[in-house]
This record gives C-alpha cells, structure tokens and sequence, in this order.
C-alpha cells in the first residue's frame, strides 16, 4: 500500500492532526509497513463472515430515570485551559465575529 | 513480623495484620520508603500520594483497633497506573496533552479498591495512552526493568509490573487492550491476569479501544490477582459493557484448583503459538514448562489455529480506528493542554493535539482515521473485524476439545530499552501471542515459567473460555504449584 504525501495530509486533516510535510513524510514507511501486513487479510477466506465489531453482543439496558449529581461547575472551571467568567473560554469558531 | 514487607503477598499481609505483627501503616511506611529508595532508576510511579495512603493506613488501623470489620484487602499497598481515574490525583496516562487534567472522579475500579480498605499508593508509568510494548513512550520517560535496568519492563502497564516486581507495592492494577498486563507481567516475572471484556468495569478507565480495553491486576501469585480481580470485577451501571454476569468466588477457585492439581486437565498448544521464528530460550522455556505441566498430568492436545497468526494485523487495524474515535476528545478545549497563539478553533485542535501527542500516538491515529475513511473502509476495517470473527469461532471451537490453551506469552524476553524504538512494526509484533485473547474477549494470564540462561523472566500464558475466570485461576494456581517458584528480587529493607 502506497501512502502518497497527498494522502497523509488528507489523513492528517481528518485526524485533526496539524502536522507538516516533513512530519508526515517521517510516519510514511512506517504507516506503509503495518498496512502491507494488513493488506495479508485478503488471504482469509472472508466471503459471508460476519464481522465482530465487539468480542460478545452488546444490548442496551434503561436505567431508572433518576437525576444525579453531576460535575460541579467550579470543578469543570479548574480543568478547564482558558475561563472567562463561568465560562470556557475558545478562540473564535465562526468567521467574521468577535 | 514488625519486617513485613509489601511484597510478601496479600495473605501473608492479611494475616500478619490480624495478629498485630505488623500494620497497615507500617506496610505504607514499608512502600514509601521502598520507592524513595528504589524508584529513582525504575521510574515506576509518576505520582507519590504519600498522604492520602498514610490517611488510608491510618483508617484501616484504627478500624482494626477498634474491632471493627475491615475490607477483603485491608492495608494491601498498590499502584495504580495512571490511566485510571483517581479522584484529586493528576491522570495524565503518559502523555503530554492531559498535562494539567486532575481526575475529577474515581474510576469504578479504584472507588472499589478504597471500599475494600486497600491503600493506594500512588499511580504508575505507563506507554502514552496505554498505546506500547516497552512503557518507553510516556511523557515522563522510560519504566526500566527491575531484573535488569537495561531492559524494558514491557509495556504499556511497565509502571505496575516494574513496582510490583521490585516489591515496592504488593500489587497493582494495569490495562490491558492488547497484552499490556500479560506481557510486562511476563517481562518482570509476575502474574498478570486480563479478565474477559466485560468482567470489570471500564467506567474511569482512560479509553484507547472500548472494544479490547479491561482493567486486571499484576501480582507476585496467582491467588493474589485473584483476591483483587474479586473486588474489582462484577457489574456497573456506570458501564454498559460491564456484563451482568456475577463473579464467583474466585479464592475458592484457586485453592480448589490448586488441591485438586493438574489431572485431567486438557491443556490446547497452538503449533501457531511455536512459530519458526521464535526466539529459542522462549521455546525452550515454555516447551519445559508444557512438559512439567504434562508430567504433574495435563493432557497436552495439539491444536492448529490458522486465524490467529493473522492476529496482529487486524488488531493494528481495529485498536487504531476506535483509538482515532476515542481520542477525538482531546483537542484542547475542555481540559488538558492547550496551543499557544491560535487563530481559531481548527488551528486550536490541529495544534494541541500535534502538540500534545507523541509520535507513537500519532502514528496509531493516522493509521486508524486511515482504516476508517472513505475507500479504504471496507479493504482494511471490515476485514479487520471479520478476521476478529474467525479467530473468536476458532478459539470457541478449540475450547470444546480442551479446558484451557497455552503458550509463550511474548515471541522473546525483554528487550533493551531503546532497541525496537526505530521499528513500530517489530513492537507491535510482540503483542502476537496476547492479541487472539484480545480479540476474542477472552480471559488470559500470564504466569512465570522460568528464566532464560542469561537470567530473564519467561512467561507461560493460559486462556479460558468467556467469563470462566475460576477455571482460569484454578488450572494458573495447579500450574504454579508445579512450576519452578520465580525469583523474588529485592524490595524494601
């Protein structure tokens, strides 16, 4: 499996990884190694084989519809990286407002 | 008895403390002074809380005093490694990007380890996010190995095994989602139990993959993972996928299995478990082990596998892809580190999470956003995943020929710190021989067999059927009992 520069920034993007050519281009044979042995799957006889997202079949149960405490606001406040009053505070999300 | 020493194993410490011969605050005494002494070259523990387990010893002490019933491990020093939650303590699970983060709550494994009156001592060194074979890529640098600093402890939970094996702490918890209890366990010469996915609660666990990830301990013998996988396991309603099956009585298990011996046991040896590449003092130690096993009267069954050596590659393919879910959350908003000088909210994320990530993490991630996108989804996740069904039905076909399956727990023993570093590929295949239990949501252990000529830990693995722990526990115990006991090495004085 080839990964072409183009592709791992593609892949960065995704990952919302801001990473430059010179590191990508360091993650490139090693990310082609792992995926020529994934790449050996193809081997398996999988036509029909269900997949197993997890080791055993998960179902949902309800709970009873109780409130309960949940994180104080000051302890939320204190991990967050940046506050401004009460509240966390973020660069600007949407273009053109202050 | 006054020299009790954390690593004299839990019954030992049990009943030294209901007799007066020593204390729960001179066995945290006993822990401190051991990581002060000891833990300057293992760089085991990250974080010391020297005086909330001196609050706790001191609690269990004056209940004890006082006559009034303590837990099932009352005073028992252990670590925690530190991607688990625990409240007021910094869990920063080896990486720079949770600098910062103070557990705002217990992981549900911790909160039971507290109600059973054990004493927490501090929390463990570990690879970043658990994502490792050697504990060589945590923030806080590499774990070393107590039988020869040289060497990796094993990884990721090198930390607790590290500590545990130098006597520093009686026992500890780890993680592990691909072999991350089994193989520093058998790098440090110890236990390491990973109990069926489901068994024990993942609520406060630090995820990597939700769909591999199970909290166990590492203990010094068998009957001690079982005395602390009883407290931890069972069902959670903070975890959907803690199963609502109850533990047994998973002491009793072990004492049975132990009296009743080896005898009619049939023991399953994968041939892919022997590649012709394995390392020859791994064969060789495993391969008497096996012939110990079969003279103390295990039936020895050949079993052919095809499936699980292709293990590895859909392991690197399904760990990584949740793995790019599961650590979408930290991108420097809520919590952890936050990128300096940002313009908006994407640069905000893309920054903090380049910054706060080390490579290894980072390689995981591409890997896994990788096998999750367009295109690319269905050649290399779904056939990931179908892979993981042929090697569960293959495992479940093999346990209806015999009670348990054997092998080598890791393909060599430990290697020198810094030797696979330039090699991911040669890292992840040490997890070769632990993933198909992984995979398939099995309990598997891992137990000391021996060592090889130069001196280093063996280990021998055992994998049971979905939640047959005391099965497990029982056959690892009669095993153990046949074995040649491991070296203790030094601890506290």
């Amino acid at each position: 499996m080839n990964l072409p520069l183009d592709e791992l920034r593609a892949l960065s993007r995704l990952a919302g990884l801001q990473l430059d050519d010179q590191q990508l281009l360091g993650y490139q044979a090693d990310l082609q190694g792992i995926l020529a042995l994934a790449a050996r799957l193809a081997e398996l006889p999988l036509a029909g084989v269900e997949p197993c997202p997890y080791p055993r079949p998960l179902t949902l149960t309800l709970q009873p519809d109780r409130p309960g405490p949940g994180l104080p606001r000051e302890v939320v406040l204190r991990l967050a990286p940046a506050v401004a009053g009460e509240r966390v505070r973020v660069p600007r999300v949407v273009d053109g407002e202050g | 008895m006054a020299s009790a020493r954390p690593g004299d194993g839990i019954a030992t410490l049990l009943a030294a403390q209901e007799g007066g011969a020593t204390s729960a605050a001179h066995l945290v005494e006993a822990s401190l002074h051991a990581i002060a002494q000891h833990d300057g070259e293992l760089n085991s523990f990250v974080r010391v809380a020297a005086d909330a387990a001196r609050e706790q010893a001191a609690r269990v002490d004056r209940r004890r005093a006082q006559g009034e019933p303590v837990g099932p491990l009352a005073g028992i020093p252990l670590g925690i490694k530190d991607n688990l939650l625990q409240q007021g303590l910094p869990a920063q699970a080896g990486s720079r990007i949770l600098e910062g983060f103070v557990a705002p709550v217990d992981s549900t494994v911790v909160a039971r380890l507290r109600a059973a009156d054990a004493v927490l001592v501090g929390k463990t060194n570990l690879d970043e996010f658990a994502m490792g074979s050697g504990s060589e890529t945590s923030v806080h640098g590499p774990v070393r190995n107590p039988w020869d600093h040289r060497r990796v402890a094993g990884g990721s939970s090198g930390g607790s095994a590290a500590a545990v094996a130098a006597g520093l702490v009686t026992a500890a918890l780890g993680s592990d989602t691909g072999g991350s209890v089994r193989q520093p366990a058998a790098f440090c010469g110890l236990v390491g139990l990973k109990p069926t996915y489901g068994r024990v609660s993942r609520s406060g666990l630090i995820a990597f993959a939700s769909s591999l990830d199970q909290v166990g301990p590492l203990a010094s013998c068998v009957e001690d993972a079982a005395r602390i996988l009883q407290v931890i396991g069972g069902p959670d309603p903070a975890d959907a996928t803690a199963a609502p099956e109850p533990l047994p009585d998973l002491l009793a298990a072990c004492r049975q299995g132990r009296a009743a011996g080896l005898p009619g046991i049939r023991l399953g040896v994968p041939r892919q478990f022997f590649p012709p590449g394995l390392d020859p003092r791994i064969a060789d130690g495993v391969g008497q082990a096996l012939d110990a096993l079969g003279r103390a009267g295990a039936t020895l069954v050949e079993l052919d596998l095809p499936a699980t050596a292709h293990g590895v590659a859909a392991y690197y393919l399904i760990a990584p892809a949740e793995a790019a879910a599961n650590l979408a959350r930290f991108d420097g908003v809520r919590y952890g580190r936050r990128a300096a000088g940002v313009a908006d909210v994407a640069e905000l994320y893309g920054r903090s999470r380049a910054e706060g990530f080390g490579p290894e993490v980072i390689r995981r991630l591409l890997l896994g956003t990788f096998a999750l996108s367009a295109g690319y989804q269905e050649r290399y996740y779904l056939r990931a995943l179908q892979t993981r069904t042929l090697i569960r039905e293959e495992l479940q076909q093999a346990f209806r020929q015999v009670d348990l399956i054997a092998g080598p727990t890791t393909p060599g023993p430990p290697y020198l710190l810094g030797e696979l570093a330039a090699d991911p590929l040669a890292q992840y295949l040490q997890d070769c021989f632990t993933i198909p239990a992984s995979l398939a949501g099995l309990p598997a252990l891992s137990l000391p067999c021996g060592v090889t000529p130069e001196g280093l830990p063996v280990g021998l693995q055992l994998l049971a059927p979905a939640f047959q722990e005391q099965r497990l526990l029982a056959g690892a115990a009669a095993a153990e009992a046949c074995l040649p006991p491991p070296r203790r090495l030094g601890g506290p004085a």
